[in-house]
């Protein structure tokens, strides 16, 4: 019999890392867990360069980042940039309006791999570049490659909190926008 | 057996149009995921008569909702109409806990394997067809073979094992659970995949199945064990999801064939 840690324990240390640090130093379960945790620090980390270098330690804050997520019930799909600017918000970490329009950008560029609908058009806003959004347009046709930009929506007043609107034909002749 | 190259997204779809330009590819395989927004009969037209198969990503089958499955459903049956499809092929894994997404898919318990079995056989019933599903690059050690697990799937509800020649090599090297054990596994014959592996930055012991470098050595000797014994109207996915260096993709593709030509069973049709 191969040992193994319970599957529930070696599912939740895949995305915590509190429950990563339970499992058998030196195990095989543990290291697949922290595989999992490294591979997800780069899939956050790695299309948010500028705030990225700019942060003060990476490790902790995503480790930190991700215990929040789990608590809160947080997922960390396409909006997982959304929630890790709504996480350095709550931690009273300054940010400039780059780093918002970085971080709704990243988050625009997972949307192209999301796979649960046939939308064209993603439109992300926070109170911080309103009246910008940025915007992603998925091709309307198999050649045409997926493009992000930043956007002036007239009348679009600053408000709190990360809002998103989806458009099915992408070209937002309706913003109804969602908060996160 | 057809030798074809995957396509994730638009990006990709351009450089594998390209590799049916100069020969290098009989089929594509369409990850069905990226291209949900599109129209399928624009797919086809971009393609020409290229053949088309389709790999499903994130169905989720094993972990049903049914807003989702409908979604693929729709999404396959509308390909099928529209594209025509070789075959239709998904994954056995874990994509996510809890409700939330894992970063890296994660191996089933095959201790708990029947519950899989019913999976595969209602998702089955529910495509119309027959499903390929995928073997799974083992990154730990288990006391029941995957493959045996995977023969006794095949024997249960009909389904076909996409045989992914260099998952079974990661499996190998992370478990010691030899590849060329699934050359006798029922429903292996008619579909397969390849592509590159490295070892994870983590730790050299742990073999990542990360689709972004050459094929290696060990995988083309087991193409070639595969493809003589594979049927004729087989189909081989050389696979690229990250660092798409055309000529490497390239190279792979020439390797795979000389392999596939070694195993004496090859069928040409867009080759001199």
């Amino acid at each position: 019999m191969t040992a193994h840690a319970p599957q529930s324990s070696r599912l939740n240390a895949c995305i915590s890392p509190t429950a990563r640090n339970s499992l058998a130093p030196g195990s095989r379960d543990r290291l697949i867990a922290q595989e999992s945790l490294r591979i997800r620090w780069h899939q956050l980390f790695d299309r948010i360069p500028q705030l990225a270098e700019r942060l003060p330690d990476t490790t902790d804050l995503y480790e930190a980042f991700l215990e929040w997520a789990v608590a809160a019930g947080r997922r960390l799909d396409w909006r997982m940039h959304l929630h890790f600017l709504e996480f350095l918000d709550r931690e009273g970490i300054a940010l400039r309006p780059q780093d918002h329009i970085e971080l709704l950008a990243a988050s625009a560029a997972r949307w192209f791999a999301s796979p649960e609908h046939r939308h064209r058009g993603l439109a992300l806003t926070t109170g911080t570049t309103a009246p910008k959004v940025v915007v992603a347009l998925k091709g309307h046709v198999p050649l045409e490659r997926g493009r992000v930009k930043l956007a002036e929506v007239p009348g679009l007043d600053p408000a709190p909190g990360i809002r998103w609107s989806l458009s099915r034909s992408g070209d937002f002749a309706v913003l109804t926008w969602s908060p996160l | 057996m057809l030798i074809g190259v995957n396509v994730t997204s638009p990006d990709t779809l351009e450089m594998a149009c390209g590799l049916r330009d100069s020969g290098h590819v009989d089929f594509v395989e369409v990850l069905i995921d990226g291209f949900a927004h599109l129209d399928p009969k624009e797919f086809r037209r971009t393609v020409g008569d290229l053949p088309v198969g389709c790999h499903i990503m994130l169905s989720r089958f094993l972990d049903p909702d049914r807003a989702r499955l409908d979604h693929y459903l729709n999404l396959v049956n509308q390909w099928q109409a529209d594209c025509g499809l070789l075959y239709v092929s998904d994954h056995i894994a874990h994509f996510s806990h809890n409700g939330q997404p894992l970063s890296l898919a994660l191996e089933v318990d095959y201790h708990a394997w029947q519950p899989v079995i019913d999976s595969v056989r209602a998702w089955q019933e529910e495509l119309g067809t027959v499903l390929a599903v995928e073997n799974f690059p083992s990154q730990a050690p288990s006391d029941i073979p995957q493959a045996r697990a995977y023969a006794e799937l095949a024997e249960a509800t009909g389904c076909e094992v996409l045989m992914d020649v260099s998952n079974a090599m990661v499996a190998q090297l992370n478990t010691g659970q030899p590849a060329a054990a699934w050359a006798d596994v029922p429903g292996v014959g008619r579909r397969f995949h390849l592509a590159g592996y490295s070892p994870s930055p983590t730790s050299a012991s742990l073999i990542i199945d990360s689709h972004d470098s050459p094929v290696s050595d060990d995988t083309l000797d087991l193409v070639t064990l595969f493809a003589g014994r594979a049927a004729p109207d087989a189909t081989l996915v050389v696979e690229r999801d990250a660092n798409h260096d055309l000529d490497e993709w390239r190279t792979d593709l020439d390797r795979t064939r000389a392999a596939v030509v070694a195993a004496q069973r090859l069928h040409q049709p867009h080759c001199t």
